[in-house]
């Protein structure tokens, strides 16, 4: 039997600096383990927490498949296209970092976010050829629409008939325009007829002749065939009569210019984009006939839950699935030997949609060189009895769940003691002793489930590997928390923010409105207890019945309301205070939020703000931009012992002297850069220095910064106050020096990557407030504010309607010890970005239904690397809530299912008002029962 | 008017009350009574309502709420609704 993969010993996944040794062993032991199933089952899906390091361990695997691989075949790595920039970063890394040098060139990767990206990666000789492969999700499903295959098709329109010379001639001068190519300026120089009469195989030549760049990227290294391999065998084997309609489309255009032609070439153009779609189809069965890959890795595999999904169909087709004896007939199906699936929320998914997930497996190649043990039949043997012990493991986890609803906190009892601690009374009820007859119940139920679950784990531990985070930070910090939680009001008690004066009235009124629509979600609480602006705009979007509040809207249920709920939303609409920033920041949880920030800001942290609604985080940008401004002229006045008015100025003066090349105080900020940049080599190059001065500079003479950190009293203003200002500590306990020197040494070990860093950070605006002149480096919706004038430059918002290079710019950014200090996002920010490795604080403004979410957007902070493993302090998640109101009630809901997550899989619980207020009222479910009847399903240490 | 004063006693706090106590003379205008065979006429029933609203109306102390207009104007305008 072939080897299908072995681990590669030359991979090194302890990066020093970069991970723990305990991260790293993990890892590697993943990765080997994966290499040894695959060598005997068609996949494996890699689930592990988010933050956790997927990435890397599936390129170890990648990897190892390519170079094991005797045929020289290429891995596929599907990833999303949120992360298309990403993972290729991520693999130079990893090939810098990870692999010996002999080992680097042999394997490089390609990017691809197009069909024809792809099929021109898999045609390129031996000595070009790739050998891993990024494919954006969708690529394959778009189809063909690059200019240069419209260019064969027509050539293949062409072929064969007479008299087409004229017809060409006349092509000539439109083809630009017709095949939409921004490459209009071509027209009339004969090049397109000289291309339409020369193999496509020979058209690069010809490009480069004429200077022309067939990528569109400025890059020669990367010029490949304009028409890839499988489109130019495709089109050979043609009949000139499928073309046909193309041809006669290009007959109607007109031979000289007339007021027809605009019209003509419209008609032609749909003619050929129609056309495009049977041949891209026809690719697809090339594809299936002469391709033969090792291994697909698909990121973000939760989204083939659904078989009807069109990434789903490419591997595997309904009929397909009825029909187990065949192979699938899905377009990519029996390309890929092996597949390896990435998520970090399997249990998110039904334990249906998880077996669908796994039922994808079967689009592997049976019959390649690499053979399965037992093939087909045993693989679809175990999935059966995969799915009826999933089956068996929810029946007995939802019995639980039921039984556990009739527990009230008077059951609470064990051997005649009334506990008030939930997990103390579990603790004491595993003991056994004399228990209430709701209480036995619960603990039959609870039995029976752990039978059920710990033969569902056996069954799926084969086909999935999860580890879960460790509760403790690695070493030297091991004994101290990797998290801590803080909920409401955070003093540790979990009470909730208190509501007095008149703030109590909004909330009691949209509790009355819920309370007339007792089967409706109650959005109206929901959306005040976030901002009066998040009430204000559901209230007035509800009664246009149009618009989008959040950039997730959770159910898209449709909110019914009688006359008595619309009274009191009138009232309570009637009553908001609307007016400046003052106003907004009156709301209790804006306030609360508000305070927090500034804290955090006052002590040189950096924090993440996750807001629902799209209105609240402009709410919170304005008013933390504002009090932060207000709290920036105050500390000035106060240090330099002088009205606001003047420490503004005085503030400003001093920023200018940064600038100035004759200034000292510039002098001695740039000797130290020099100093911090000294130890590292790749960025020693004199440019480099000067970017990261600049950079420094530019942060450093900001008041935020200054107010902050530097000695403002001081008699002299000069390389001791630059040092001390340097050498002053954050709340983590870390200088600003040893920051830098970090971000120094991530950028040494990211060589790659410095462009994007440097870069992000030269165009992220810094200063105290948004200048006009630095407007071109917002978003327009960012700036969409009347207040815009007064934003402050440090605090930055980041939801679905910003652009998706500024958002790329302000996550980098952001990930560095400089400007910005303060992000308010939405949940776009919840997936695949780093931002732990200078901040360790995130604020859950509102809560999410789905505590996944809350999970993945946690896990921005909290990576593999992150700050908190540095300083060894904890990361500090912050869960606000109002008391006594839907607010709260949303906190104790969200987190008892939280722990209900780990026992019922792809619970999707109802949200209306009577629902959530049951589910608020149950025992909550304690974390110790929660945790073991979870999944065990990690790598066992090697031995 | 028992439950009124059980509402007055168990809020904690002046605005509370008043609040409660508005909600429940809300409450109780909404009520659409019916003739039905041997019962009361709902005219009846009505003004019987009426009488507990304005006994309701009258019990709460306006003066505490002083501190709250914003209550306080809700209060107002509660009672004027009731009274339409």
């Amino acid at each position: 039997m072939n080897e299908f993969c072995r681990f590669s010993d030359a991979i090194v996944l302890h990066v020093k600096g970069r991970i723990s040794p305990e991260d790293a062993q993990r890892q590697t032991n993943t990765a080997v383990e994966i290499a040894r199933r695959l060598q005997g089952q068609p996949g494996v899906v890699l689930a592990d927490e988010v933050g956790m390091g997927k990435t890397f361990v599936a390129l170890a695997v990648a990897v190892s498949v390519a170079l094991t691989d005797q045929a020289k075949r290429q891995v596929v790595v599907m990833v999303p296209p949120s992360l298309k920039q990403k993972w290729p970063r991520d693999f130079e890394v990893f090939r810098e970092r990870c692999l010996p040098a002999d080992l680097r060139d042999k394997v490089k990767a390609g990017s691809a976010d197009s069909a024809v990206g792809f099929l021109k990666l898999i045609d390129d000789p031996p000595e070009k050829k790739k050998a891993i492969l990024f494919v954006t999700h969708g690529a394959m499903s778009r189809g063909l629409t690059d200019r240069w295959v419209k260019l064969a098709l027509i050539q293949k329109a062409l072929k064969g008939r007479h008299d087409t010379e004229g017809l060409k001639r006349a092509l000539d001068r439109v083809m630009g325009h017709l095949i939409r190519s921004a490459s209009e300026h071509l027209d009339g120089q004969g090049l397109w007829q000289k291309l339409l009469d020369t193999d496509p195989s020979r058209w690069l030549r010809i490009l480069q002749r004429e200077g022309i760049d067939p990528e569109g990227d400025d890059n020669p290294d990367t010029d490949d065939d304009p028409v890839p391999q499988a489109v130019i065998d495709v089109l050979s084997e043609m009949r000139g009569t499928d073309a046909e309609t193309v041809y006669k489309a290009l007959k109607q255009i007109p031979i000289r210019h007339s007021k027809n032609m605009p019209d003509r070439l419209k008609e032609a153009r749909q003619v050929i984009q129609e056309q495009l779609v049977p041949l891209w189809s026809q690719c697809l069965t090339w594809l299936k006939q002469k391709l033969s890959l090792p291994l697909l890795i698909l990121d973000e595999a939760h989204h083939l839950k659904n078989p009807e999904t069109r990434l789903a169909s490419l591997f595997q087709d309904r009929e397909a699935e009825a029909d187990a004896g065949q192979l699938g007939q899905g377009s990519l199906s029996g390309v890929f030997e092996r597949m390896l699936f990435l998520t970090a929320t399997p249990f998110q998914l039904g334990h249906q949609e998880l077996c669908a997930v796994l039922d994808r497996f079967v689009g592997i190649d049976w019959c390649g060189s690499s053979v399965v043990a037992g093939g087909l039949a045993a693989y679809q043997e175990e999935m059966g009895a995969l799915r009826l012990s999933l089956d068996r493991a929810q029946v007995s986890a939802v019995a639980l769940d039921r039984a556990w609803g009739k527990l009230r906190p008077a059951d609470l009892v064990a051997d005649g003691h009334l506990h008030t601690s939930h997990e103390d009374w579990w603790a004491a009820v595993q003991k056994g002793g004399s228990l209430t007859t709701t209480v036995r119940e619960v603990v039959e139920c609870y039995r029976a489930a752990e039978c059920d679950f710990r033969d569902a784990e056996a069954r799926l531990k084969p086909w999935v590997i999860r580890h879960l985070k460790p509760r403790r930070l690695p070493a030297p910090f091991a004994g101290t928390l990797r998290r801590e939680r803080h909920a409401g009001q955070g003093c540790g008690d979990e009470r909730g923010i208190d509501l007095v004066g008149e703030a109590i009235l909004p909330f009691l009124l949209a509790a009355r409105a819920s309370f007339h629509a007792p089967e409706s979600r109650p959005v109206f609480a929901e959306g005040l207890a976030s901002s009066y602006e998040a009430f204000l705009d559901t209230r007035n979007r509800n009664l246009a019945r149009a618009g989008q509040l959040t950039d997730q809207d959770d159910d898209g249920s449709e909110v019914r309301f009688d006359e008595a709920s619309s009274w009191y939303l009138d009232e309570l609409q009637r009553l908001l205070p609307s007016g400046d920033w003052r106003t907004s920041a009156s709301h209790p949880k804006v306030c609360w939020t508000l305070e927090r920030v500034l804290s955090l800001w006052r002590h040189g942290e950096k924090v993440v703000v996750f807001c629902h609604y799209i209105s609240t985080g402009r709410t919170l940008r304005r008013v933390i931009s504002r009090a932060m401004r207000g709290e920036i002229n105050a500390m000035a006045a106060r240090k330099l012992q002088c009205s606001e008015e003047e420490a503004g100025d005085e503030l400003e003066r001093l920023g200018k002297r940064f600038f100035d090349v004759d200034s000292p105080l510039r002098a001695a900020l740039d000797e130290l850069v020099e100093e911090i940049v000294g130890p590292f080599p790749t960025l020693k190059a004199k440019d480099r220095i000067a970017d990261l001065a600049e950079i420094v500079r530019r942060n450093f003479r900001t008041p935020a910064f200054l107010v902050r950190f530097f000695p403002l009293g001081a008699d002299e203003i000069g390389r001791s106050a630059v040092l001390e200002a340097l050498n002053s500590k954050d709340q983590s306990g870390l200088t600003l020096r040893s920051l830098i020197e970090r971000f120094c040494e991530f950028l040494e070990e990211h060589c790659e990557d410095h462009d994007a860093y440097l870069g992000a950070l030269s165009r992220i605006q810094v200063g105290s407030h948004v200048a006009v002149e630095a407007r071109g480096s917002y978003s327009p919706e960012e700036l969409d504010d009347e207040d815009a004038e007064n934003l402050m430059p440090n605090v930055r918002l980041v939801n679905g309607h910003t652009r998706s290079d500024t958002r790329q710019r302000l996550m980098l950014a952001f990930n560095t010890p400089f400007y910005p200090e303060v992000l308010v996002a939405s949940n776009v920010l919840a997936e695949g970005v780093d931002l732990h490795l200078n901040s360790r604080h995130v604020i859950h403004h509102d809560l999410c239904w789905n505590p996944s979410i809350l999970e993945q957007r946690t896990g921005r902070v909290d990576r593999i690397g992150a700050k908190a493993e540095r300083c060894g302090q904890p990361i500090q998640v912050l869960l606000p809530f109002i008391s006594e109101t839907q607010d709260e009630k949303m906190y104790r809901v969200v987190m008892d299912r939280e722990r209900w997550f780990q026992v019922i899989m792809g619970e999707n619980y109802r949200l209306d008002l009577q629902s959530t207020e049951r589910l608020a009222e149950r025992v909550p479910f304690p974390e110790s029962a929660a945790r073991s009847l979870a999944f065990d399903l990690a790598v066992s240490p090697l031995v | 008017m028992s439950l009124a004063a059980a509402l007055e006693r168990e809020a904690k706090s002046a605005e509370e009350s008043a609040f409660l106590l508005t909600e429940l003379a809300l409450a109780l205008a909404r009520l659409k009574p019916e003739t039905a065979p041997g019962a009361m006429p709902s005219a009846t029933v009505r003004q019987r309502l009426n009488d507990v609203i304005a006994g309701i109306k009258a019990s709460i102390p306006r003066g505490d709420l002083v501190q709250v207009p914003h209550l306080s104007q809700y209060v107002e305008r509660a009672f004027s609704e009731i009274a339409l």
